[in-house]
């Protein structure tokens, strides 16, 4: 049919492009001319054609062929559609059955309100409501999220957390189901996510994705680090390994050297033989004896630098590197950590006030917790706990949160001056998930692709409100210099009242329904306390009040205080007026520029980033 | 709507004025913007306290005790309902606390005024609504002004498909624009329209030339062409023939005439007791007309064939025009008027009565699916005219959707065959279907029959599912 055609639609093309040309000399076009000879046999055979073909004759010879042009491209148009064919004789085949696509009843603008927060970034606490996580199922909106499941950061990773608590196992099918093969800067995120959460589960997809050399960099490196789930992985690892380059052999030799396969042995010996910065991640994740010797003599050599300049040649004196994180993946280390925790004991410890003291020793025995089963882990922050409870506090809750949620406030702090700061830094790491769990998060911030929890508790734990809304923490302000004669005692305990405001605020602003009450009623016991002692000391640090709401005074004093414009966050968290928000924003905006006209631009693209966050203008 | 019980997500999404509106309402909901929430005894009033950026507080409240609910708020949003009221009802379906109150004094003087009117009106009406006459001079005057417009409009074609698409440079650019403006003072909205399609494609070519934009740009001229002269031809059979007012003719329309309800039913352009039911709907922008565009098709579940909604919102007003929403009940219509036209026309009524849609209406819909090459065949007598929307929309029946390696997907009838292409207006919908394909086993596809000039074939463009049990859009 398209052979026997091919005249009719020369002529259609012709008949355009002349008319795109001009068609002033189109007497003189011999291209047109042309066509139409060769369209003049299939005149012969049908009547409409023939009409055609006559118009065109006579087109050629008008005295006024922009006129008549017109009447012949509408009738070559008009046949060139009944002329059309319809059938797809492809060779296809079904897809599989995605069975967590449920349609809703959606209206049309709740629809495009959905799919406009799905796209757009950095989410906000208050962009999916609970009622988006009833419908998110809707193919429409599921087809949005595989679109942005890949992303990296912006809270891509909280979002889909949130999304995988409520669809499960149909979710994590479908995020893999959908990895987008074509696309050549994949990230391959869907399946950090996913083997983070079901680990080997999916073990045969994460294999077939690695081997597969014509998938993007991204996803082969992904599904490379998932393998490293399922131990008995190591001869396929082995053989990407060796068949590999680049980044995916790399991918390869982690994953090998964290189930310890002896077949990488020699090069994580080499490695801790004679370490490069590139080496680092490596003896980490090894397990093996070379790794955790290396890293014993490591510490002990930070031990000797400690304040002093280090040698340039030694590639992990360097702030990019956390050495302690060596010690992580190791479960024969615990001498290390008390080598360690034994320097650091002494009466004359003087907590630091805003923050937890000891986060970098810490750090790997928190990333044991979150990421490995095996008990040995547990045993050793419960010893290193037990015998050095000031140094390994923070690892220390984060178990407890893990196995006695009910008790563990009460079980690390002993004492608010020392341990309160260890609670807070977990506690503001909890969230809420649609399927009504607490989870805590690896990450402090919501904005990476860290996709690492754990699933807490289903309700706040009275303990833990307990702890926060302890008023035995609250001194009346103008006694806090005769209680605490020293500066630094005095910060601690401000800071400790200071902190359980926000933190209260912040488990008000995530909590479930059921818990809503429980701990409004914290909140107001201690803000209560608060409100009763003197604020005369605290006054002074205290924003000052102002027609324009707290979120305005909360900024106009962090300016006068030289804090940082990062805090601002506090007023994205806070649970004030959404409407409070954006005036306050607005009108600190417009003071912070009449006051400071050529300074605090840092501050200025903050407030605006916020306001455009609240979907307000300037 | 009776009482305050009635309210659902959806009567909320449905009564809002556009989405950034239902966005705010929710953020002030989410984070307990009101500080007062309180129902009148019956529940047919809701009313609180909402602060916002004002000194003192909004009082919002929604009375549901007429025929149609009242919105009244204190804010100065000229948008009813504001963001308060619809904040409010989004409490309401929360389940949070309203306490019993009386009804706020001027509320209930209002309610009093509102009966006294709808008592008057009633006792009054019929008196009142005589007709208008049609004013013959003025629409004879009119068509020929139209007819003087047509005359430039023909001049601009003229000139372009003489000299070529080439020869339009910048200051001739410029010169058509101030041509296109004068044609609105002709009447000639759409032409107008048409004409600036063609300047701004043709700008935008001589900065990026492309051949496929270039074939575009003599379509147009093509259909304006054509809309010229049969436009002419139509205004010079009236005028001649004396009888000048509006008749049954894609035309009027064509030229930018804009129908009355009373025209429509006067050339008898209407079916009584009509029971439709909404395929798809979507909502599209048109920079050329700087208006969006909601459009629903329908089927008639009596006659079978679909149909469609526009509701037209200029840039301008935008604001103040209530959008329209996707429908999901059985809409039964008393007076359904028809624009003219054959396929897919445009509907509009002023009262319907809804009820749920189940699973005998879905079968009715089934029903009027037909075979891909019939759909193909009605389809290609609508698009062969130069004057037809770029698409046919039709049900087509389906035993499976199945994906060839490439990835398009191919909608499989008996031993029919048609493939599936996307369209900007529903943009996801390739993806949505693709999530479903694997379950679906028969009913039919509504969507978009497309004609590509390239491939010299027709592709399907799905809208919407419709299985025995739902009508799953896309």
């Amino acid at each position: 049919m398209e052979v026997k055609n091919n005249p009719f639609y020369e002529l259609r093309s012709r008949l355009y492009a002349t008319a795109a040309a001009g068609c002033s000399l189109i007497a003189e076009d011999f291209r047109l001319s042309r066509a139409i000879e060769a369209f003049r046999p299939m005149s012969e055979a049908n009547k409409v054609f023939g009409k055609l073909c006559a118009m065109c004759d006579s087109l050629v010879k008008s005295q006024d062929p922009a006129s008549d042009i017109t009447d012949c491209i509408a009738l070559a148009d008009a046949l060139a559609v009944t002329q059309g064919t319809f059938a797809d004789s492809s060779v296809t085949e079904k897809v599989p059955v995605c069975s967590m696509a449920e349609p809703a009843h959606l209206s049309f603008t709740e629809l495009e309100l959905y799919k406009e927060k799905i796209g757009k970034t950095p989410y906000t606490e208050v962009d999916f409501d609970k009622r988006f996580f009833e419908v998110a199922s809707d193919p429409r909106l599921l087809s949005s999220v595989i679109g942005v499941a890949g992303r990296n950061g912006s809270g891509t990773a909280d979002f889909i957390v949130r999304l995988g608590s409520v669809y499960g196992e149909k979710f994590y099918t479908l995020l893999l189901d959908s990895l987008d093969l074509s696309n050549k800067n994949a990230t391959g995120n869907q399946i950090r996510y996913v083997s983070s959460v079901t680990h080997g589960l999916y073990n045969d997809r994460y294999i077939k994705l690695a081997e597969n050399e014509d998938a993007p960099q991204g996803i082969r490196i992904a599904a490379t680090e998932a393998m490293a789930w399922t131990p008995s992985n190591e001869e396929k690892l082995l053989s990407i390994y060796r068949t590999s380059k680049s980044k995916i052999k790399n991918a390869a030799l982690l994953s090998l050297a964290k189930i310890n396969s002896n077949a990488v042995a020699d090069v994580v010996a080499k490695a801790a033989e004679n370490p490069k910065s590139t080496d680092f991640d490596l003896l980490c994740v090894s397990g093996s004896r070379a790794a955790a010797d290396f890293a014993r003599r490591e510490l002990d050599f930070m031990a000797g630098y400690s304040g002093k300049e280090a040698p340039p040649e030694h590639p992990f004196i360097s702030y990019r590197f956390n050495g302690f994180m060596l010690l992580s993946n190791k479960t024969d280390v615990a001498d290390a950590f008390e080598k360690w925790a034994e320097r650091h004991t002494g009466d004359d410890f003087v907590p630091y006030d805003r923050g937890p003291d000891f986060t970098s020793p810490n750090e790997p025995l928190i990333m044991n917790l979150f990421e490995k089963q095996e008990p040995e882990y547990r045993d050793m922050v419960r010893k290193l706990h037990g015998k050095y409870p000031v140094q390994f506090a923070l690892s220390g809750f984060l178990l407890a949160l893990m196995e006695d949620p009910e008790n563990a406030c009460r079980k690390i702090c002993t004492d608010h001056r020392i341990y309160d700061r260890d609670l807070f830094h977990f506690i503001q790491r909890i969230f809420h998930t649609p399927d009504g769990w607490y989870g805590i998060r690896r990450s402090y911030c919501a904005d990476t692709e860290d996709f690492t929890d754990i699933k807490l508790f289903r309700s706040i734990p009275d303990d833990m409100l307990g702890f926060l809304s302890d008023t035995s923490v609250v001194y009346p302000s103008d006694e806090m210099e005769k209680i605490f004669p020293k500066g630094v005692d005095r910060s601690i305990a401000s800071e400790n009242m200071k902190q359980r405001e926000y933190l209260l605020r912040h488990i008000l602003s995530i909590c479930s329904d059921e818990d809503r009450e429980r701990v409004s009623a914290a909140q107001e016991k201690f803000t209560d306390a608060m409100n009763r002692r003197d604020r005369k000391e605290e006054d002074e640090n205290k924003p000052e009040s102002s027609p324009y709401g707290g979120a305005y005074n909360l900024l106009m004093h962090m300016i006068r205080n030289d804090m940082p414009p990062e805090f601002a966050f506090m007023i994205e968290r806070s649970t004030l007026p959404v409407e409070e928000k954006i005036i306050g924003l607005k009108q600190a905006l417009i003071d912070i520029e009449k006051e400071y006209p050529d300074s605090l631009d840092e501050f200025k693209a903050n407030i605006r980033q916020k306001l455009e966050k609240l979907g307000a203008k300037e | 709507m009776a009482d305050a019980k009635s309210i659902t997500e959806e009567y909320i999404s449905s009564n809002a004025v556009n989405s950034s509106a239902l966005s705010n309402a929710k953020k002030i909901s989410n984070t307990g913007g009101f500080r007062k929430l309180c129902k009148s005894a019956d529940e047919t009033l809701l009313f609180g306290d909402c602060y916002g950026s004002g000194s003192t507080p909004y009082n919002a409240s929604v009375d549901l005790s007429g025929e149609t609910a009242v919105f009244r708020c204190s804010c100065p949003s000229r948008q009813i309902p504001c963001k308060h009221c619809l904040a409010l009802m989004y409490d309401w379906v929360a389940g949070k606390d309203f306490t019993v109150e009386e009804i706020p004094e001027d509320v209930a003087r209002k309610r009093e005024k509102i009966e006294k009117k709808a008592e008057k009106a009633a006792s009054g009406g019929a008196a009142a609504k005589a007709p208008a006459k049609p004013n013959k001079s003025a629409a004879e005057k009119k068509l020929k002004k139209q007819r003087e417009g047509l005359e430039l409009a023909e001049g601009f074609v003229h000139d372009i498909l003489a000299n070529g698409i080439g020869s339009v440079n910048k200051a001739a650019c410029s010169q058509y624009q101030t041509l296109a403006k004068q044609l609105g003072d002709y009447y000639l909205p759409e032409p107008q329209v048409i004409m600036n399609e063609i300047i701004r494609a043709v700008s935008k070519l001589s900065e990026n030339p492309d051949d496929s934009e270039a074939e575009n740009i003599i379509a147009l001229c093509v259909r304006l062409g054509a809309v010229i002269k049969k436009s002419r031809a139509y205004i010079d059979q009236k005028l001649e023939s004396g009888e000048v007012l509006p008749e049954d003719s894609i035309l009027y329309e064509e030229m930018g005439g804009v129908w009355k309800l009373s025209q429509l039913k006067e050339l008898g352009l209407f079916r009584e007791n009509a029971r439709i039911l909404q395929l798809s709907f979507t909502r599209t922008a048109d920079d050329s007309r700087r208006e969006y565009t909601d459009e629903g098709y329908w089927i008639d579940l009596d006659a079978g064939d679909i149909l469609r909604t526009e509701n037209i919102r200029p840039y301008k007003a935008v604001k103040y025009i209530k959008t329209d929403d996707a429908k999901f009940r059985l809409y039964t219509v008393r007076e359904l008027c028809l624009y003219p036209g054959a396929m897919n026309r445009r509907i509009r009524w002023e009262e319907e009565e809804t009820s749920p849609a189940g699973a005998e209406e879905y079968a009715q819909v089934l029903s009027k699916a037909e075979s891909i090459s019939s759909a193909v065949k009605a389809a290609k007598n609508e698009l062969k005219n130069t004057l037809s929307r770029p698409y046919a929309a039709v049900l087509v029946n389906f035993d499976s959707i199945e994906y060839a390696a490439d990835g398009h997907g191919v909608l499989k009838c008996g031993g029919e065959t048609i493939a599936l292409c996307g369209y900007r207006h529903y943009p996801g919908a390739l993806d949505s279907l693709r999530l479903i394909a694997g379950e679906l086993s028969g009913g039919a596809v509504f969507g978009g029959l497309f004609y590509d000039t390239k491939q010299h074939s027709f592709s399907f463009s799905p809208f919407s599912v419709v299985t025995e049990n739902d009508i799953i859009r896309l």
